[in-house]
């Protein structure tokens, strides 16, 4: 619990995620999956936080559970300093609206018979928002701010669209409830490469122009420089490291950044980790979870788990050798 | 295989290429001959003039086909037998369509409501419908027409109970398909209720699949309501049914065989097209998506 990222700032964060764990129980296995642990940061108003890991360190499971679909096993995830985990029912429905998704895949996060217009409707009419002039209205606009073109795609369903474009419209979905935070699931993973930078573009204009927070998450580091000026790296469900964007890239403190960061190459090839494979999360390492990958891993790693510390202005880091001086 | 269609749905998009809706041969026959056959006993009595299903003529009994006037022959009492087999396909269509129309509501709802919620809930009416579905269905359905009488109206609660258990379990497996999708839990984010997902998202997505499944169980009811008056447990007589025709004949077999085979004709080309008509389409929308 003691690694809540704090921030100089005095203002409350928009969301605050508390030592938040998820634990699964799988059929066939007698410890629990522990996908994510012991997980705390915080995003400000208007800010991006990118969060980083390769496929299953957890990232998505935390982004789920943010949204309680499901519920964390343990932890506190304050939406405006209220808590998310302990609301049920309306209250929750009613909570949860400031937060919404954009998911990796388009088209599976679009009801294939339904048609462009009607799928960024819906959010306007199960909350009974406006008279139905104003919400065709709203759609349209809606439909411009993502760059599309209403008269054109309003009628078109999910498959007679590209996957740029259908990205665009879960984009305007996820718009038009105002939300005040939009977690970006993979957003970009599942485009093509061209698409991806018009659909970052995209998501940076939205954001200069509606004042969105972002919670930016993706397996690839390239990505998310260019969009956070948070950036929280996860390994095996725990946060590994967590600072501002520019210090992360320039002086990568944790060994899996810096191998996530391709530094790998400019170590002594026989400093380089044997094992590459992830542990399995139904039994991860002791102490600190990277250590069977990592080149530096010494007797203390394996006995105590890292905590969350600070190196510097705005940079914590779960290592107890970390690459930079303290 | 959910992939697959959507894969090509995408591809299409890009290429401006709609799937061709037009009817192929596989669905043009069994249909066209379905039409006819519906046709003809619904709207067939009133445009050519026949005797009633009912009209009894002691003097012709069991003649054979191409009599003057009985195109088809007589029964044992000199009944006209086009004309019973006419108003008994009427019966025949009317407890096929209305039982499987009863059957696909209720199995349909519990399977969706019971794959949506999961939980105890879906444990619950799952049990209680594995029970249902234990028993041979011809021997439930018998029980159940016993218990209430024979009627038409009858036969067809008596159809209806035991098919809810396999509507049931299509429409559940459907949902389940679909419950993993994130378009729920897009829905549910946005702050859909329940029932807004469950008969706006779920059930347009698995409509096509219970209603090819419903298509093809419609020969079911009818052969089981065939069954059920061949046992004098379906339509009462003298109200005429294919199943309690063929019933009625089955003293005269070595005399005059038309009394049965007739209405077996007519039910052998009814059920045939049925399910041809069912594969067909089920060939066609395999995967449930492309509806």
């Amino acid at each position: 619990m003691s690694a809540v990222a704090q921030r100089p700032e005095v203002a409350a964060p928009l969301l605050e995620l508390r030592g938040v764990s998820k634990e699964f129980h799988v059929p066939g296995h007698r410890t629990p999956l522990s996908a994510v642990s012991d997980v705390s940061f915080s995003v400000h108003d208007g800010e991006t936080l990118g969060l980083v890991g390769e496929s299953g360190c957890g990232k998505s499971t935390t982004a789920r559970v943010i949204i309680q679909a499901p519920k964390p096993t343990r932890g506190q995830i304050l939406l405006r300093g209220v808590d998310l985990a302990s609301l049920r029912g309306s209250a929750l429905r009613r909570a949860r609206r400031q937060v919404q998704m954009v998911f990796q895949d388009p088209y599976s996060s679009l009801d294939p018979r339904w048609k462009v217009r009607d799928l960024v409707a819906e959010p306007l009419r199960v909350n009974r928002i406006g008279t139905r002039a104003e919400q065709v209205k709203r759609v349209d606009e809606l439909l411009h701010l993502v760059g599309l073109n209403p008269k054109q795609y309003g009628d078109r369903r999910p498959r007679n669209l590209s996957g740029g474009q259908a990205q665009r419209v879960g984009i305007a979905r996820a718009l038009a409830l105002s939300p005040s935070l939009v977690i970006c699931d993979e957003a970009v993973s599942s485009l093509d490469v061209s698409i991806r930078a018009q659909i970052l573009n995209l998501l940076e204009d939205l954001r200069t122009e509606l004042g969105l927070t972002y919670l930016f998450i993706a397996h690839d580091l390239t990505v998310v420089k260019h969009v956070s000026d948070w950036v929280g790296v996860m390994y095996l469900g725990r946060l590994s490291e967590y600072g501002r964007s520019e210090a992360i890239y320039r002086s990568p403190a944790h060994p899996y950044t810096a191998s996530l960061l391709a530094a790998v190459s400019e170590m002594p090839e026989a400093d380089r980790p044997e094992v590459d494979e992830i542990p399995s999360p139904f039994n991860p390492p002791s102490g600190c979870r990277y250590r069977t990958r990592c080149p530096y891993a010494q007797a203390k790693c394996a006995e105590e788990v890292p905590e969350l510390r600070e190196v510097a202005e705005n940079h914590r880091v779960a290592c107890h050798f970390p690459l930079i001086a303290h | 295989m959910a992939d697959a269609v959507a894969l090509e749905g995408r591809s299409a998009g890009l290429l401006r290429i709609r799937r061709p809706r037009h009817l192929t041969w596989a669905l043009w026959i069994p249909g066209g001959v379905l039409i006819l056959l519906v046709g003809a006993c619904f709207i067939g009595p009133q445009i050519v003039h026949i005797p009633g299903p009912n009209v009894v003529n002691l003097s012709l009994p069991h003649v054979g086909l191409g009599t003057p006037g009985h195109l088809l022959g007589t029964d044992e009492l000199g009944r006209d037998l086009l004309s019973r087999s006419l108003y008994g396909g009427q019966t025949s269509f009317e407890v096929g369509l209305a039982s499987v129309a009863i059957g696909l509501a209720i199995g349909g709802l519990l399977g969706l409501v019971s794959g949506f919620m999961g939980g105890w809930v879906d444990s619950v009416i799952m049990r209680v419908l594995d029970i249902l579905l234990a028993f041979p269905s011809l021997i439930l359905a018998l029980t159940v027409a016993t218990y209430l009488g024979p009627s038409e109206r009858n036969v067809i609660f008596a159809i209806a109970f035991f098919t809810v258990p396999s509507y049931a379990r299509v429409a559940r497996s459907g949902t389940l398909q679909f419950k993993e999708r994130e378009f729920l839990l897009a829905g549910e984010l946005s702050g859909a209720g329940r029932t807004h997902q469950i008969f706006r998202h779920v059930l347009p997505n698995i409509w096509g699949r219970l209603m090819t499944y419903g298509l093809l169980t419609i020969g079911v009811a009818m052969i089981v309501e065939a069954s059920l008056s061949f046992l004098g447990l379906g339509i009462r007589p003298p109200q005429a049914s294919w199943g309690a025709m063929i019933a009625e004949g089955k003293g005269y077999l070595t005399i005059a065989p038309q009394i049965s085979l007739v209405p077996g004709a007519f039910l052998f080309v009814a059920i045939t097209s049925l399910n041809m008509l069912g594969d067909g389409i089920r060939a066609r929308y395999s995967g449930g998506e492309a509806w």
